[in-house]
């Protein structure tokens, strides 16, 4: 069997295989060295220079077609290491406005780089200042001009939600997947980072000769081996830029945060976060000193108030509540509960400011009566659920279903949850099962631990309106061929609570802006529903909130408003929702309240004498016993 | 003392003169390379030419020593060197620090090294000690598949390392089995299962597979040629059902929707054309059929699951970067040109030695060592490309004329494997700087600067010459 086959002429083919690829390479390089003439008019003393070109970065027009971010030119210095040769340093550093330390390290940067590739020196520099330096620019081999566009802004508004763009960091490049490159600019926050992709457009780049001085000699092959940048697409927001800019006027000097949404789409009229800076001091050669100074600002301008700050809903929540009292039926639209004055729990007392008797839900709401509410979270607690821990969850279950306690999903970064108490926190307060309703009774006024962000109590005020519902608030209208991205904004989010519960609250809420606690808020025209509270604060003045909306019937917008340490909610939250909401629907303020328009402008509530207790509490105890959370604003990851 | 002088006699004085020859060769191109008028002394050991003759010196020293071993040495530590090799790769593989994405480099002391180089040696030595103990045997499933992993085993390692270049160079070694003796259409169909291993990283996976189903439509119908002389009918009415369910499988991975219809369809047309051929004796078309259904699905699923599934998100991703799928293709192209543009603009004569000013101002990437071969074109231009390339030509038909005079089977096997790596390798480099192969990282053998690479080759050499100075000796 073993007949061993001579496989000697396996040899001839092997032979065959190797002589035939060498030759295909000859044939090749043949074709490169001598008949292809593309190389040689390169050919003496010259290379290629690869210049990326950045495509135009997307505009950004606001709800009525108002452009509010475009583009400008800008200069930059390029390097290439590998062309450098010795020269002036010290001349270089004069003409160009640099110190020698700087010239040391963005040369080492560059080089570390590439030695090949190109390198920002400077970047943003002026038009005039431009001129001066590329007068003397051929003394200095190695170094290019290069323009590309910056940011800026029409208005001097919106900051935050815009957010703002900057040069990548080591991190984006590595999750670009080779995307990115040094000094390539990305969307650092706000809608600048959330519509990245759309806005950025295509990096192009050309292919230019040069001579052994570095100089330009012309494209590679007439350009036929570059690619032209696809410029980024334009984006539409769902921004009232007026509006925006209107309420940002009333919050200023003041620390707060305001939201608007037009309840029957969810789309986001206004957000406003207070203090805020103008969006062009991110751009151009001071870029870096403005941005220091917004970073180190204790009042952190850079975060978006709206989307991570962190407040109890204090008495705005009483609305809610209701709502879901009365949709398991522990609270019957009739209920009345008596009010001496506050709400025995315990050793001490909620205390209850002075109102007539709330005889039903519509007075309870209101006249914001506390008792009222302390009772209607204790009958919801004890209705049907075996143990407090179930009533809980079933209380955690409902406000799920409002986007309370959870992440709404806004197309904004840095979006945070809230918080709604587990049972877990309490056994950890009391000891498992050791508690009760009436330890947490407060629940009920919007206090202990519950916390929501401004935005997630405007958008409470779009369910009461829409009647049950809401869809998930945004600020994208639209963008080119881009409609796929608006089809999670289009899902309707049911409560599953009816109608008829409702039309209670809008009563209510209605009510307390005719006769009730917010008065101030009367608009002649428009009926506005709304609910004021009184969030109480454990480090200093309490915070005043406004929610509301309007018109009662059909409602075209529901506002949250919070101004922190500014005491009662009718104060200064209550005025400015409804001096917005006036704006967003007359166009105009109404003669009588010129006066309150003008107030707003003009109160300062920030450089007042600062709260002194600003320190945390260093008590363990008391920080489980009152953990009523100041506005907590998580420092932005830059 | 008798006995070196005639080893020294009956070494190949040709084979050892192109050796120098090139050595020499490469450090003045490297030279070429690192030279900046202003600063570069020709003896100055700090820069890269001057390590690289050290590295000449070690690799000359090391050389004739190995001159000086008796041949029965190589036979004798065959199974050791390998073994000590694979665990030297496994333990690479844990070890060395992640250099351009690839975890191929062991540090001992301030000494590093690529241990993949030396390891071609020792799989060499390994393949020529099994082929030449089998010789006489019946070529059995077995013994061919031993054959096979002794090369495929520390090629998946090293594909494991990232090092998809030095991978390849070790799936060169079918051209030793196929020189062997192993049946040729066998040969295609591991060359096509590796060349799917490998690119199915790469590339589409519709590709990979149709480049499989051609194997195997080529395997199989030169298998039905038999049954076809016997009995026509059947024969032709296989092979029609085999192509049309070979057609409707490659169909049913390209169109989504047509996915399950197309395989259940594929697979019943070639269940039915099993069935035409079911009472034929020892057709033997079956276990291909399998083994490309087996290695088709882990082509189109299998690599997908490992990227996504078994390997962390930035393994996988440092996998596809060094291998090139995710890459800026402008990048890739640049460098293309780049280097296009630098062989090209030697022209007929070249700028002359010293004066290629685009190797000069640093315009193409890893100039010293994966895209060398620019410099030689751009300084000696289209002749010196010409004579380099025909030196290298003579040098392997050279080796494989030695392979051919050996008495013993385990030096003939030995001297292929060195052909067929340096075949590869040139191939593999030279193509890619002239933009004939994608860009695939791999030295440019006597060339291209690294210790590691000049060594690794002088030892292949000299353990060749070695035994070849015994070529008339059975060696086993």
């Amino acid at each position: 069997m073993a007949v061993i086959e001579n496989t000697k002429p396996r040899s001839y083919i092997i032979q065959g295989l190797i002589v035939a690829i060498f030759l295909i390479f000859i044939i090749r390089l043949f074709y490169l060295q001598i008949v292809d003439s593309t190389y040689k008019q390169i050919a003496d003393d010259r290379g290629i220079r690869r210049e990326q070109v950045d495509p135009d970065r997307g505009q950004i027009f606001d709800r009525n077609g108002k452009l509010i971010v475009y583009n400008e030119p800008s200069y930059k210095l390029m390097v290439v290491p590998s062309q450098v040769k010795a020269m002036d340093t010290d001349r270089f550093c004069k003409v160009v406005g640099v110190d020698k330390a700087y010239f040391v390290k963005k040369m080492a940067e560059a080089k570390r780089y590439s030695r090949m590739r190109e390198s920002v020196f400077v970047s943003q520099i002026s038009a005039e200042q431009f001129g001066r330096i590329e007068e003397y620019l051929y003394e200095f081999k190695g170094f290019y001009s290069s323009i590309s566009p910056v940011r800026k802004y029409v208005y001097p508004a919106a900051a935050q939600l815009l957010g703002y763009i900057a040069e990548v960091d080591s991190n984006d490049i590595k999750k670009s997947n080779g995307y990115y490159r040094n000094s390539d600019i990305i969307g650092k926050t706000g809608v600048e980072k959330s519509y990245e992709k759309l806005l950025r457009g295509e990096k192009g780049y050309k292919n230019i000769v040069i001579d052994r001085f570095g100089r330009e000699v012309g494209p590679l092959n007439n350009g036929s081996e570059d690619k032209a940048p696809v410029a980024g697409k334009n984006i539409t927001l769902t921004i009232d830029i007026d509006l925006q800019v209107y309420a940002e006027k009333l919050l200023a000097n003041k620390k707060g945060a305001l939201v608007a949404i037009e309840p029957s789409t969810g789309e986001i009229l206004a957000i406003v976060s207070s203090p805020n800076y103008d969006p062009n001091l991110l751009v151009g050669s001071e870029r870096a000193k403005n941005f220091g100074n917004l970073l180190m600002n204790e009042e952190l301008p850079l975060n978006n108030r709206a989307l991570s700050g962190y407040y109890p809903p204090g008495s705005t929540f009483k609305p809610v509540m209701a709502s879901i009292a009365m949709d398991i039926g522990s609270l019957l639209p009739s209920d009345g509960f008596a009010c001496h004055g506050g709400y025995a729990m315990g050793g001490h007392t909620v205390d209850c400011h002075n109102h007539p008797y709330a005889g039903n839900v519509e007075l309870g709401i209101a006249n914001s009566c506390n008792s009222y509410f302390c009772f209607t979270f204790k009958y919801f607690m004890e209705h049907n659920h075996a143990t407090p821990s179930a009533g809980l969850l079933d209380f955690n279950e409902h406000l799920a279903l409002w986007g309370i306690g959870t992440r709404t999903g806004i197309d904004l970064p840095n979006e945070r949850n809230g918080n709604v108490p587990d049972p877990e926190d309490y056994d950890k307060i009391y000891g498992k099962n050791r508690w009760k309703a009436s330890n947490c009774v407060t629940l009920g006024i919007g206090q202990d631990q519950l916390i929501v962000t401004p935005l997630q109590s405007s958008n409470s005020m779009s369910v009461i309106a829409n009647s049950g519902f809401f869809y998930t608030p945004h600020v994208l209208k639209f963008a080119d061929d881009e409609d796929s991205l608006l089809q999670t904004f289009k899902i309707k989010h049911e409560t599953g609570i009816s109608d008829s519960i409702f039309a209670y609250v809008q009563r209510g809420m209605a009510g307390a802006v005719n006769f009730g606690t917010a008065k101030v808020a009367r608009l002649d025209s428009i009926q506005v529903c709304g609910k004021t509270g009184t969030a109480e604060n454990p480090h200093g003045k309490s915070h005043s909130w406004f929610s509301c909306y309007a018109p009662q019937i059909n409602p075209q917008i529901a506002v949250a408003v919070i101004v922190e340490n500014a005491g009662f909610g009718a104060t200064f939250a209550a005025p400015i929702a409804s001096l917005v909401i006036e704006k967003y629907l007359n166009g105009n303020i109404a003669e009588r309240r010129k006066y309150l328009e003008q107030k707003m402008f003009d109160t300062n509530l920030i450089q007042s004498p600062k709260p002194a207790a600003e320190p945390e509490p260093k008590d363990s105890d008391k920080e489980n016993t009152t953990p009523i959370v100041q506005a907590a604003i998580l420092p932005n990851k830059q | 003392m008798r006995e070196k002088n005639s080893i020294m006699q009956n070494v190949d004085k040709l084979a050892l003169g192109l050796y120098f020859a090139l050595l020499v060769f490469g450090l003045l191109t490297v030279f070429a390379v690192s030279y900046d008028s202003d600063t570069s002394r020709f003896f100055n050991f700090s820069q890269t030419h001057g390590k690289q003759m050290i590295w000449m010196f070690i690799s000359l020293i090391v050389g004739f020593s190995i001159l000086t071993f008796d041949s029965t040495f190589f036979t004798k530590f065959a199974f050791i060197f390998y073994g000590v090799m694979l665990v030297v790769l496994i333990i690479t593989y844990f070890v060395a620090d992640d250099i351009n994405g690839a975890r191929s480099w062991l540090q001992v002391g301030s000494f590093q090294f690529q241990p993949a180089e030396f390891g071609k040696t020792a799989t060499a030595l390994m393949l020529a000690k099994f082929l030449s103990m089998i010789v006489g045997q019946p070529r059995n499933f077995k013994n061919k598949m031993i054959a096979y992993l002794i090369f495929g085993v520390p090629m998946v390692i090293i594909i494991m390392q990232s090092d998809l270049g030095s991978a390849l160079v070790y799936a060169s070694l079918v051209i030793v089995v196929f020189r062997e003796g192993f049946k040729i259409n066998e040969v295609i169909l591991v060359v096509a299962i590796m060349l799917a291993f490998v690119f199915s990283l790469l590339y589409d996976h519709i590709i990979i597979v149709t480049v499989l189903s051609i194997a195997l439509l080529i395997y199989v119908s030169s298998n039905t040629l038999r049954l076809i002389r016997k009995e026509k009918f059947k024969g032709i009415l296989f092979l029609v059902l085999f192509i049309i369910s070979i057609i409707l499988l490659v169909l049913a991975l390209k169109n989504e929707e047509f996915r399950i219809v197309g395989s259940a369809l594929g697979l019943l047309v070639l269940f039915s054309s099993y069935l035409i051929v079911r009472k034929q004796k020892n057709h033997p078309v079956w276990a291909p059929i399998i083994i490309y259904l087996l290695i088709g699905t882990f082509v189109t699923y299998g690599s997908d699951y490992i990227m996504t599934k078994v390997l962390k998100d930035y393994q996988a991703e440092r996998v596809l970067v060094t291998i090139g799928v995710i890459n800026d293709d402008s990048d890739l192209t640049f460098n293309i040109t780049q280097s296009k543009m630098t062989i090209g603009s030697g022209g007929v004569a070249g700028k002359g030695y010293l004066q290629g000013t685009l190797t000069q101002s640093d315009q193409v990437p890893e100039q010293s060592t994966d895209f060398i071969f620019c410099t030689i074109g751009e300084e000696y231009g289209f002749i010196g490309t010409f004579l380099f390339l025909s030196v290298y030509l003579v040098f392997i038909l050279r080796v494989i004329f030695i392979a051919e005079r050996q008495r013993s089977p385990f030096s003939r096997v030995y001297a292929y494997c060195v052909v067929s790596f340096f075949f590869l390798q040139i191939m593999i480099n030279v193509g890619m700087t002239i933009g004939l192969i994608p860009v695939i990282g791999i030295p440019l053998p006597f060339i291209s600067y690294g210790g590691s690479s000049v060594l690794a080759f002088s030892i292949l050499i000299f353990i060749m010459l070695r035994l070849d100075a015994d070529r008339l000796l059975i060696l086993r």
